[in-house]
């Protein structure tokens, strides 16, 4: 049940998805942490009546700031080694996160991030338009940034507890520029970053919008200055 | 506009770029940003004082035709230096708000000991 590692969800406005994500995660780990994002549907009712973990934030701050709230907590309260992040809507596979987290173990990684290109079925389920996105995002970050992945969008990371306290933290980007950042540092952390071929499901799952890309460039630069 | 008049409209454009995105030191940014303000006003203020003398100085220094279009540019330096300055504000302001909903959420009793790792040992 890897009693080592601490999952954190940040989760805003997710009272549909977040009770079956959180049992799936139950099925392979002890410590699920639930980082509630200023939700105003059932969220927070959700967790409380099911007594999940849970951080809440008393406004919307973004996830990279739910995420660094999380990571704040791994740090500073808990005596845990590893750390994944796994996204609120279910769109990320328990499993495969579990997978992950076996793999860096195995390998002594610091951190292994999920992919969705490493496999010709993940990457043809993603729609058409998330995939330009993703894909023009990978040039834009090679180009500015340097970091050479296929998908440093994904929301499935796995890191040690040494990667996040001495290079991810803290974080600049509170809103969903924070993948670009997260990947940014771990490349200049002098550690080699391994992707990890995963599935995401898009089926009746909110996603973020493509034209958000621009707020992600426009802010990943301005913040860079 | 002639070249002298395009130069000193660019370099007071990039001094205006480097004090909005803190590229010094805060206390030195924050002086020479008054400094710009107090500047800009001056300037404004001895032109209704001395509408002739400043316009036609103005607008010889810029090369422009007429000493109207020398305060339509010194509006526009004027109006996109504090529309960066607000920007710069903004954002140190919601990186302060974030910081504080974090302290709040992470400080809370509710999550002290939200998860248990005693019969962790590692």
């Amino acid at each position: 049940m890897n009693p080592d590692t601490l999952v954190l969800v940040p989760a805003y406005n997710e009272s549909d998805n977040i009770l079956e994500t959180v049992n799936n995660l139950r099925n392979f780990f002890e410590h699920i942490l639930v980082i509630n994002d200023g939700s105003t549907d059932n969220t927070q009712y959700i967790l409380k009546e099911n007594s999940i973990p849970c951080i809440s934030h008393l406004i919307n701050l973004g996830q990279g700031a739910a995420l660094e709230s999380g990571f704040l907590y791994f740090v500073n309260r808990t005596n845990l080694q590893y750390v994944i992040t796994f996204d609120g809507d279910g769109q990320n596979n328990a499993s495969q996160a579990n997978d992950m987290l076996m793999e860096l173990k195995k390998y002594s990684y610091s951190i292994l991030i999920g992919s969705r290109f490493k496999k010709k079925k993940d990457y043809m389920e993603i729609p058409f338009f998330k995939r330009l996105t993703l894909r023009l995002a990978k040039i834009y970050e090679r180009t500015f940034f340097s970091i050479k992945l296929d998908d440093a969008h994904n929301g499935l990371r796995v890191m040690t507890k040494e990667m996040i306290k001495n290079h991810i933290l803290p974080i600049k980007n509170h809103d969903m520029s924070h993948s670009t950042e997260i990947a940014f540092k771990a490349s200049n952390s002098g550690e080699i970053i391994y992707e990890y071929p995963v599935t995401v499901e898009y089926k009746n799952k909110r996603s973020q919008h493509p034209i958000n890309a621009v707020n992600i460039v426009i802010n990943n630069l301005i913040k860079r200055l | 506009m002639t070249i002298p008049g395009k130069l000193l409209f660019m370099l007071i454009t990039f001094i205006m770029f480097l004090l909005s995105f803190n590229v010094a030191n805060r206390t030195k940014v924050k002086a020479l940003q008054k400094l710009f303000v107090i500047t800009i006003g001056s300037i404004i203020f001895l032109s209704i004082m001395f509408h002739e003398t400043i316009m036609s100085f103005l607008s010889n220094i810029l090369g422009v035709s007429s000493g109207p279009d020398s305060v339509l540019y010194l509006f526009i330096i004027v109006s996109t230096s504090i529309n960066l300055i607000l920007f710069r504000k903004f954002f140190e302001l919601e990186t302060k708000i974030t910081r504080i909903v974090q302290n709040i959420s992470l400080g809370s009793n509710n999550t002290k000991d939200i998860i248990s790792t005693k019969s962790y040992k590692n």
